[in-house]
Order: C-alpha cells, then structure tokens, then sequence
C-alpha cells in the first residue's frame, strides 16, 4: 500500500491505495468521480482522458502513484454543478435546467466553451466517449486557437467514437475554437432544413 | 393526414421537424451521467470469466477449487455444476429456440472466448487471481475458420449436441428465395455478371464494454441486474428461463448505455453468470468485460461469402439475381441466422427484381458468434449486389448512374409491391441517386487513380423477424401532478436521443413544453413490454406509440377541462402548458391544475372520469411474416440511401483515401434532423471501416490476432473524409402515422459498394473480399501491373486464390426445393 | 496487474542500486506507457517498479561543446515536440510530434521506446537512422553503444538487467547535412509497419558523401542498408529490398516488401532534393 494525494478538481484527495491502482480507478473509485470512463484499458479508445498538472493523459495508463501530488482535472471539473436550480417552487422554473439552445454559451457559470458547442452540435449521441474527447479538445484548443479542422482531426485521433462519424464533434470543436478566441458564435437555427445540406 | 396535423394552432412552434438540442447532453457532457461500471452498490463484488483461449476443443477438467484458496475470492463457477440447474438458451430459429448457449462451455469449447469459469472477488485483481487459479484441462481440437470449410462432410462438426431441425453438419439452418423464374431471366440477358464475394467480420464495437450489475435478494426473490443493454425484455425473459425464476421477480434497469449498435441486442453468459453469483452470494456482483473479451465473446456482423450473378438486359434493366450464400454467424448465435433473412429480403431493394434466386446455407466456425451490427446483413448484399450492378453496366457499355436511374424503385402509384413483396409506401430514392452523383461531379473526368463510384439501398424501418412474430414498441405516459410529463418506454436509448425525439412528440401533442417532459429510464417493473432498440425502429415504431398515447392522454385532458369550462372537447385546443378555447391562447387551464384535478380534486372530474392521466399505446407494425419462397413485406416502410464516393489510391503505398463523399437520404419525416444527421455520419463511419479497415482476423488454430482497439483498425477522426454533404430527401412514409422512417442503419448499407465501386474506377481492380486493406490494394496493382491487364478480380484472379475460378466450379447450394420444385439446374449454366 | 513494490529513487546511482538489488524481478518505468499496457494484462509481473520519474537529470535536453545533442531518456516525447532544434536535429521533434496520440505523447519517453525495442516504433528507427549514440548507467560504471547494437532484437536490447539507459545523443550536426524519416501506419496513431530514414552527407560542393538508409518496421530490428552515396532513390530502394530479405510471397510480407521499396525511395529522393543543411 502506498499513500498518495492528488488534487481533483481543486479538491485535495489522499488515500491508501494499491499500488497497482491505476489513475483512471483512482479518479473513479477514490475521488468517486465516474463521468472519466473505462472504455478498452488499453490506452487506445480515450475515454479515460484527464489533465495532470495541466497535461492530457489517458488516465488508464498511468499508474496513481506516478502522479502522486499531482493536480488532476477531470471532465466534472470543466462545468459547475448546477446545485439548486430552482429558485421559485414552481415548475415554470424547469425551464431553468433544461434550457433552450440559444442559451448555452461556454461561460464560466454555465459550461466550458467545448462542451457547449457539443451541445449545439449534437457531437454527443451515446456519450461514453464524450468526456475523453472533451478534454482532449479543452487542452488543444487552448494550445492551438486557430486549428484547421483537419488539425482538431488529428488531435482527436487518439480517441475513439462509433457513433457520430467524427462530423459533428469536428464541428462542435471549429465551434468551440471561435468561443475561447472571443468570437460571437452565431446561432443556430433549432427549425433547420430537412431538404438540404 | 392524421391526427398529428392537429396539433396547437400557432401558439407555440412545432418542435417535430426541428433540432431540438438533445434533453440526454448535460449529464452525457459533464460527467454525470451513469453507466454501468459507475454503479456502486454496498457490498458489491467483481466477477471475471475465465475464458479458453483455443478455439475448439473438448473440455476435460474445469476445477474451480484451487480459485476458492486465493486471498480475496468469494465463490467460483464452471459448467459441470450447473447442468440440470440453469436452462440453457439460445439461437432463435424459425420458431424454434435452440438451447446452444449455456454460462459455460460443458463437453465441448466452440471459439476462443468462450466461457470456462467465472470467479467473484472482494475486489477485480482478486478475481483475476481466482481465474488463473482455475484448472483447466482441454484436449484441442482441429478448428474451421473458413465457413466454406465448414461445409464439407470432412470438417470436424461444431455443435454435436443439437439436431438442427434444417440443418446438418455444420449447417444449422437454410434459407432459400425463390421469387420468378431466374433460369429464363438468365436465357433472355444480354449479360449476365457473376462473382464469388467475401465479407467480413466486423464488431460493433461499441466504446462502453458490455457489463453488468446483479443485485439479488433472498428475502424478497427478486433479482435485480443493471445492464448494458439494448433490449430489457429480451434480457429480463431469458434471464428468468435461464434461472427458472419467475419473471416479475427479474427486474432489468438499464442506466446510461454507450451504445450497441445491434451488439447488445440479446442476453449474454456475462449477465447468467452475475446473476448467479448474487444468488448465491447474496450480494451486488459486478461483471465489466474486458475490452479482449467484447471483442471475443460479443456478437460480430455475419461474414458472408456469395457466389452471385446478376443478370441484365441491353438496355440495363435488371431482370434477375441468383445467389448462394454461406453465411459465417460463428459458433453459436442468438439472431445470425435471421441476418440473412432479413439482408436479402430487403438487400434487393431499391430494385424491383422480378427475379430472384437465392439459397443459403447458414453454418457454424469456431469463430466469435454472429449477431446483428448495423444494417443486419444489407451492407454485406449490397456490397455485393451494387457492384454486380457496376459490372454489368460496364460490359454493356452503360452509365453506372444511368442503369440505376433506370432501376430504382420509382412508381407511378403508391403503395407499389415489389415481387419481393416489399410494400414501398412512398421513396425517393431516384432523387436521392442523382442528388449525389451530381455531389461529386460524377460526370467530370479522374484524374489518374481516383474513381468514383456510386450505391444505392433501401433499409428496413421495423423488423418481422421470422423467429418472432412480433414488432412492437410500447409507450406508456403520465401526466404527472404539476403537469410535467413522464414518458416510460423500453425501449432503451444509447445514443438515439429518445429523450428528446419522444418528447418532441409529447410536446407538439400535448401543448407542453418540452422541458417538462422527461423519459423515465428503461426498467422492466414500470415500463410497458416493448422489443427494445435496434431495427432501425426507434422514431417510427416507437414514434408511433408515443404519438398514440399522448393522442389517448390529450383525450383526457381535453375531457377534464370541456367539464370544468363547460365547454365541448371539440372547441379545445392545447397549447403552452394549457388547455383553451380554440382562438383564445392566452386564457385556458394549465395542465398542472387538470392534473392536480385528476389525483386531487377528484369531485371536479366529469361524472364516471376514471381519475388517473395515463395513457398506454402500443404499436405493432401491419407487416408480413416471411413466406416460405422468401417473399414479404418485413418492414413497415423502408428509408433510401444514395451514397457517392471519390477516392484516390496511393499507387506507392496502397492507401485509399476518400476525397469526397455524398449521401442522400430519405428518412421520409425527420424529427429532429440533427439527430438523423448524426446518425447517418455515423453509419458512414461504420460502412468506412467495413470497406476499409475492419475485419476478425484468425490464425488457423481459430485464435482471433486482433482482440484490441490496438489491433482492429477502428475508424478515427482523420480516416473520415467531411460529410458535408449529407441531404435528406423526406418522402414521408403513409404507413407510419407521423410520416417517419428508419434512421439508424441506412447510412451504412451502400458505403462499401459505393468505395468498392470507387476503387474499380481508380484502378480497374474489382475488390471481391473485404476490406479493402492497402495490403490488399497496393499487392493486387503490383499484379495487375505484372500481367498487363487493364482489369484484375481481387484476389480472385491471383494466382494463390484457392477458391473456384469458373462458374461452373461453384459450390451447389443444397437448399431443399422440394416443396416448390422449381426449375433449378446448376449444370446448365 | 500483479503486486508490485513502488520504489522512487532521487540519483541514477541510486536507482541502479535497486535494481541490482532487487534481482531479476526489478523493471524501470520511466513514462510507463508501454510496460504497463502489458503489466494490465499480466503478460509482464515485475516484482519491483523502479520509477525514472524523480531523477531530474534523466529528462530534458542538453547540448554538448561538439554539438551532439542529449537527449535524457526520460524526455517525453510532447518535451521532444517542443523542443526548437537546430538544423536536421529537429527532425527529432517532428518524429516526436507524429507517432502516438496527443495524451500518450505526454507520458510517453524517448528511452522507453528504445528500451521497448519495438520494431513498429518511431524513435528506434531513428536513433539507427542518424546513428544515435545510447548512454547507459550500470552497477559496473557508464558505457555507451551506438543505436544498432543496443537494439539487439524485437523486444530485446544491450541493456543488463541492472543499468539505465540515460540518454539518446544525436551526433554533431555536420554529421549530416539531411535527415529524412518517413513511415507509414494505418491510422495516425498507429505504430508504423514500415519507416525509412536517409541520412544524408554532403562534400563541400554538394556532392553526396555518405548516404545512410535505415529501414525499420519490416524487420526485428531497423536494418542499416549500404548504399552508393550518389544512389538515387530507385537504386537505394532496390537495395534496400534486397537488404531486408522479406522474401516470403504471402501476402503481409510481399506488402512490406513493397513499402520499403516505396518509403526508401522517397526518403533519398527528397533527401537529394533538398538544399544546404536541413
């Protein structure tokens, strides 16, 4: 056994682990964060990405007491937790929790530019894959403010997904790039065109 | 055209038909959304499978007591001990359960993976160590990859414990179409093309691995198992006969799935064998499949090999198609054997072929199981079908695009019968095909090795499947007391969006808004008995449902407020969250207080109002059962898909790379066309790696070399070329009332003709195996270029292709025609 | 994953101690990106892991007075990407910058590759290419072997059981006037089946003086391929077949047969191609 501390999210975790506990199982299973995912365990799918001191790692190859003292940022750190939405008991305030398209802007008391622009974009259908590639995005885009998008491409090759074809999560981070750049996303149309591109 | 053209007037904007962003995505993007691994129950434990590692063999031990002395294990299994107490289950066949599958393998071991013994641990590591403690002995025995192997009366028989009611040997089961009289069709063409084709085995892959939790009380008997699924019913059903318990006490949930894609559709040995360690530990067991093991034991899309022929007269009309099929669906298989059903019936659209011959011979390899993956066996007969159709084309001098302009369904007259007997409600799938030829400028000249190339397809919407006479979802809703609406199905949503497509529909159809309207998750105890998600089904079928309950509870509502306004329910509306007097929006009773009326005011309810606001609906779709000559209407409407593709080939290197690609699609009326789209980007995905990269590959023993994301060449972001253009065409389905069609699967179907047709076209290299590796590629221009031809088969024409060259050689199917005694000589050819 | 003990030695001196001390069961981890894949499915068991990761002098980059550079084996490669070097050393950033994928090249190190020896992977077959030079600490002092005898098999090294591998040095810079590398893989973040470097010496008026051609990937170990310097790509590609004897006729060995011809005509055509020293 060995003690290791990490700093998730801003919070200081520390515990008596295995030494074989992976960083993967300890976000999961000690800090009790399960939005990082265990997709193959081979390092290969991304599901498991996290930040280590600011850097994006598979957190299912990476052993926690190689990290120890380390900061981790996990996909639950990107957004605030929306606690106590409703601020009249009424069910008119549900609006509140689910609100429409035009809203959702990557702000710092709403969601992260990345994952508002999923949103927008419908880069998310079953989501197992969804927080790996968010965090992938997240540390590119920040690194790289104008990718083309066979840049976001290559930065997300290292992450798997079966259900959306890539398209919508290459637009959602054209999307996201012009939102942390400054830029006015324009909106949506939630009525589009069934007939035609 | 039915009621759904009745909804509120003007108030509030329609929402069917629009983008709604999805109800599932904050929790999906910020982590808080729960799959299976991430349930934490107390007490819970963590069970592994032992599973052999040779592909066919005779088991002669299996000793779990070594694992019972390992620091940490709490209990371990293997199948001798529970012969005689858990019923086996398996294969759906004509009717016919064939009771194949058991937690573990007995007498014999039938493919790499499968189940020897399982061990439950305090925790996973100790699991493991329990397994590796197991002593297994097995006597190893010769395996059959090769499904045309598998047809000899020399090969080592598969399954010796079952009697196939069709089959023998290896073949479990046959299928056969005899639709015309293909043998004058073949006598009048101008050409007839023939070809042996391969297909492959693809997983499904799905990102979050199959798993589960088993949760069994002994006080109260009831077992619950929290899995990823895309079925509960199916699950809950098989589970309970397996255990012989009864089925109130199994209660399925099923938390966030990563998706299936036809993978999840069926009960597996994981879900028995966690529940059987609950039962007997009394406490939460946990089985997460390792990623090798999802790739080992999950199901696979069918590898088909087809001696095809398609037959043309001079004008390009398709007058007919013969096959012979081997359909590969592994060791053992719960739906394979209905794949080839289902992907030939419907595989012969867009044509309306007048004749068809097909057999087939459904066999056993000590391979992984077979079982559905997106497109249920049309991509493989399209794959096939649509370049017969390129090659017959060439040899009369046609256009490709000009001979299926000429073919594709397109009648003056809906609903128009194929002589498949396919019930085309409405299509345009002719629009669909010149829409994405023109895409890609199908008409400008290649430059050298690039080539275009064009399929078509249309796919199911709704499945009849021979074994289940059946096709039904189910929607049961609740007007809850503060007027939000609770939508309980079982259909089980991973990654559809059902969330927010149902309640699109509840939302247009009640006045409500859509915030108020929430899909309870999946679980047998409350929700209305429905087959589950795959098919294709979801929008239309489930659609339909619930279009049909919120018509059932709008009726309610529509009561309770004529009696408190005192007015008649025909002078109502409904409209943002309120019942009104048709042309007065702004006034009229919110749903909360109907609502609140209905559970607590009940003296204000009309006289004999039953005081509830429910409304069950289920949708069985008016579909056929599969004839005995192959005919039948299996689906209640079919979406078209057009694909156009231009690629380069690297003369150097092999590589194909897709410069641009097209896809038109009639989804006929699309919910939420974001959603649709999404799920056409990612049939394309799927349809990519099939033609390109995907593929089971084993060694002679039957060992599968690829069981990584590692080794299986999964798709990623830079093998997909932009799917800019993707166009929807919607030709509404009549026969479903809200006018939708299938979405999930149609984008796949045409993407390996399409690229396989493409590549010809760069290269004049016909590619009769998939995938299309740059291996494959690069080693067939090599000899295309050492003989000096101007075409080249692959790897048909090589000179170490060991199958049969002429037509003549083929293989004779051996399909019984007794009962229909048609003229079929094989001689004659 | 079986039980392991956790050891974080601070010096070189120190971490070699405990290998000698814990025997043969004692593995190093430096970024651990390829040791624990196959510690996950137990195909490797180590008694004891001997982790690089707080020996500060094992990570980064140092240039000697000759202009050799030092490369501290546990120099991840997202390091390496970063790094700006000078002349054809930075193709070593580029290597670096192009295999893996973005969160694996940030765990991932320039020696665990090399002491992995996995023929598919980048940074053996340029070490080779560019006649690296490896320093290695041991129990018995420091020693140092050029790249193609440290590389012994696939999967196998030079490395005893109780020394370090500490640093890649690249030769001076006029060693070579030109470095290419190419390779090709089936996806971005696959590891290659084949690669070919060229590395290229030019005499004062342009004229080739030494042409090296590596070829990895296809082989156990990249094979170092002798040719004519003023070989153009064609002859070099020629020869480069006929040094790997891939000679089997099935069809995966005619394919790498095919893209070592095809990757060493290229690297020495664009290595001829390209002017003054880059």
């Amino acid at each position: 056994m060995q003690k290791v501390c990490l700093t998730v999210n801003g919070r200081e975790v520390s515990a008596e682990i295995d030494e074989r506990t992976l960083l993967l199982e300890f976000v999961r299973d000690v800090a009790g964060l399960t939005g990082t995912h265990n997709g193959c365990l081979e390092a290969r799918c991304g599901c498991c990405v996290v930040e280590v001191d600011g850097d994006v790692v598979k957190s299912c190859n990476v052993l926690a007491v190689q990290v120890d003292g380390a900061e981790i940022t996990t996909i639950e750190g990107l957004a605030p937790q929306r606690l106590a939405p409703v601020d009249q008991i009424t069910t008119q305030s549900l609006a509140g929790v689910y609100r429409p398209v035009e809203a959702v802007r990557g702000t710092p008391e709403d969601l992260h530019p990345v994952q508002a622009a999923f949103h927008r974009c419908h880069a998310v259908q079953c989501g197992f894959c969804t927080p790996g590639m968010v965090m992938v995005l997240k540390d590119y885009l920040e690194e790289n403010p104008e990718p083309t998008r066979d840049d976001v491409r290559r930065a997300i090759a290292g992450n798997l997904c079966r259900c959306t074809g890539y398209q919508h999560i290459v637009d959602a981070a054209m999307e996201a790039a012009a939102e942390m750049r400054g830029e006015r996303v324009p909106d949506r149309p939630t009525h589009g065109s069934t007939d035609g591109a | 055209m039915t009621e759904t053209q009745a909804r509120p007037t003007g108030v509030a904007p329609r929402l069917v038909g629009t983008s709604v962003p999805r109800k599932e995505d904050l929790a999906l993007l910020t982590g808080t959304a729960r799959f299976v691994d991430d349930i934490r129950l107390p007490g819970m434990v963590h069970a592994r499978i032992l599973r052999s590692d040779v592909a066919h063999a005779r088991v002669r031990t299996v000793d779990t007591a070594p694992a019972l002395e390992v620091p940490g294990v709490l209990d371990a299994m293997a199948g001798a001990e529970l012969v005689g107490k858990v019923k086996p289950w398996g294969d759906l066949m004509q009717d016919l359960l064939v009771g194949d599958h058991f937690p573990f393998a007995t007498d014999k071991v039938l493919y790499q993976g499968q189940e020897l013994a399982a061990v439950v641990a305090e925790t996973p590591h100790q699991a493991w160590d329990g397994c590796e403690a197991v002593r297994v002995e097995l006597e190893e025995l010769p395996a059959v990859v090769d499904p045309e192997e598998a047809l000899s009366p020399t090969a080592p028989l598969i399954q010796e414990q079952i009697l196939y009611e069709f089959g023998e040997g290896n073949v479990f089961d046959r299928y056969k179409v005899r639709v015309g009289d293909f043998a004058a069709a073949e006598a009048e063409a101008a050409v007839v093309v023939r070809q042996r084709f391969a297909t492959n085995k693809q997983a499904g892959a799905a990102l979050e691995p199959h798993g589960c939790v088993a949760d069994y009380d002994s006080f109260t008997g009831v077992l619950t198992l929290y899995s990823s699924t895309q079925s509960i019913y199916m699950v809950r059903d098989v589970l309970a006969d397996v255990l012989q318990i009864p089925r109130t006490k199994v209660r399925v949930l099923v938390p966030a799935v990563g998706a299936g894609f036809g993978s999840k559709a069926q009960i597996f040995a994981h879900e028995v064998i966690a529940s059987l360690f609950s039962m007997r530990l009394g406490r939460p067991v946990k089985l997460m499949l390792p990623r090798a093991d999802v790739f080992r034991a999950g199901t696979t899309r069918n590898a088909q090999v087809h001696y095809a022929e398609l037959a043309m007269a001079a004008d390009g009309t398709i007058t007919g198609y013969r096959d012979y099929i081997v359909h590969n669906t592994g060791a053992m298989s719960v739906w394979g054997n209905q794949v080839v059903h289902i992907g030939t019936n419907v595989g012969m659209l867009p044509y309306a072929i007048p004749n068809v011959h097909v057999d087939s011979d459904i066999v056993h390899t000590t391979t992984a199981p077979g079982g559905p993956l997106r497109g249920f066996g049309i991509p493989q007969a399209i794959w096939v079908k649509e370049q017969l159709v390129d090659m017959a084309a060439r040899e009369l001098g046609l256009d490709p695009l000009a001979v299926r302009e000429r073919n594709v369904i397109d009648p003056a007259e809906f609903p128009y019968r194929t002589p498949m007997g396919h019930v085309i409600d409405s299509t345009s799938i002719k629009r669909c095909l010149q829409t994405c030829a023109d895409a890609i400028g199908w008409d400008a000249p290649r430059a050298p090795y690039e080539g275009k190339g064009l399929a078509v397809s249309m796919k199911y919407t709704s499945a009849r499947h021979p074994s289940l006479d059946t096709d039904l979802s189910a929607v049961r809703l609740r007007l809850e007391t503060d007027g939000t609406v609770t939508i309980y199905s079982s259909d089980v949503s991973h990654g559809q969006g059902h969330a927010t497509m149902l309640a699109q529909i509840v939302a247009d159809g009640l006045g409500v808004g859509i915030e108020k309207v929430s899909l309870a998750p999946p679980d047998s105890m409350t929700a209305p008995f429905g087959l589950g998600t795959y098919a294709s089904r979801g929008a239309a079928v489930l659609g339909t449902a619930c279009r049909l309950a919120t018509q059932r509870l709008r009726d309610k509502v529509l009561a309770i407020a004529a009696h408190v306004l005192e007015v008649a329910p025909e002078d109502l509306d409904t409209g943002n969250d309120r019942v009104f007097v048709k042309g007065l929006p702004d006034t009229g009773i919110y749903l909360e207080i109907i609502a609140a009326t209905a559970a607590y005011r009940t003296h204000q309810l009309p006289p004999g109002f039953e005081p509830t606001l429910e409304a069950v609906a289920t949708y069985d779709t008016p579909t056929e059962r599969e004839a005995p000559d192959g005919r039948g209407n299996l689906s209640v409407t079919y979406s078209g898909a057009a694909h156009a593709a231009h690629v380069r080939v690297d003369p150097d290197t092999g590589r194909i790379t897709v410069l641009d690609y097209a896809m038109a699609h009639d989804t006929g009326t699309v919910i939420n066309p974001l959603i649709v789209e999404g799920q056409h980007h990612g049939g394309f995905a799927m349809g990519l790696g099939m033609v390109l990269s995907e593929d089971y590959v084993y060694d002679e023993q039957g060992r599968l070399l690829n069981a990584s994301f590692k080794d299986y060449l999964a798709v990623t972001a830079t093998d997909v070329p932009e799917l800019s253009k993707t166009v929807e065409i919607p030709a509404p389905s009549t026969m479903i009332p809200g006018g939708q069609k299938g979405a999930g699967e149609s984008g796949t179907g045409p993407v390996p003709a399409a690229i396989g047709n493409a590549v010809f076209d760069a290269t004049g290299i016909r590619f009769t195996t998939l995938p299309i590796t740059p291996q494959r590629m690069l080693v067939a221009l090599r000899e295309k270029e050492r003989r000096g031809v101007e075409t080249l088969r692959y790897p048909d024409d090589m000179p170490d292709f060991r199958g049969p060259r002429q037509h003549t050689d083929w293989p004779s199917p051996v399909a019984s025609d007794a009962d229909l005694d048609l003229d079929f000589d094989w001689e004659d050819d | 994953m079986r039980p392991f003990t956790w050891l974080t030695p601070e010096t070189t001196e120190e971490a070699v101690a405990l290998l000698r001390a814990h025997g043969e069961g004692a593995r190093v981890i430096a970024g651990g990106q390829t040791l624990l894949l196959a510690m996950k499915e137990r195909l490797v068991g180590p008694s004891h892991l001997v982790s690089l990761a707080r020996i500060t002098d094992l990570a980064g980059i140092t240039t000697e007075p000759d202009g050799a550079l030092v490369v501290g084996a546990a120099t991840t490669y997202a390091a390496l990407t970063r790094a700006e070097l000078p002349g054809w050393q930075r193709r070593l950033s580029e290597v670096a910058g192009d295999l893996a994928d973005r969160p694996v090249r940030n765990r991932g190190t320039i020696g665990g590759a090399l002491c992995a020896a996995d023929p598919r992977f980048d940074m053996p077959a340029f070490a080779v290419g560019v006649d690296a030079e490896l320093r290695i600490s041991g129990a018995a002092g420091e020693r140092a072997l050029p790249a193609h005898e440290f590389l012994v098999d696939a999967g196998r090294t030079a490395l005893g059981q109780d020394e370090i591998l500490t640093a890649v040095v690249l030769p001076p810079l006029p060693t070579w006037d030109v470095v290419v590398f190419e390779k090709f893989r089936h996806r971005v973040f696959d590891a290659a089946i084949a690669s070919a470097v060229c590395a290229l010496r030019r005499e004062d008026h342009g004229v080739p003086a030494s042409l090296r051609i590596t070829v990895a990937g296809a082989t156990p170990t990249p094979t170092v391929v002798l040719v004519d310097a003023a070989a153009d790509g064609a002859a070099a590609a020629e020869s480069a077949v006929a040094a790997v004897r891939l000679d089997s006729s099935d069809e995966a060995t005619r394919y790498r047969r095919e893209l070592v011809h095809t990757l060493v005509r290229r690297v020495v055509d664009r290595a001829h191609a390209q002017q003054g020293s880059v």
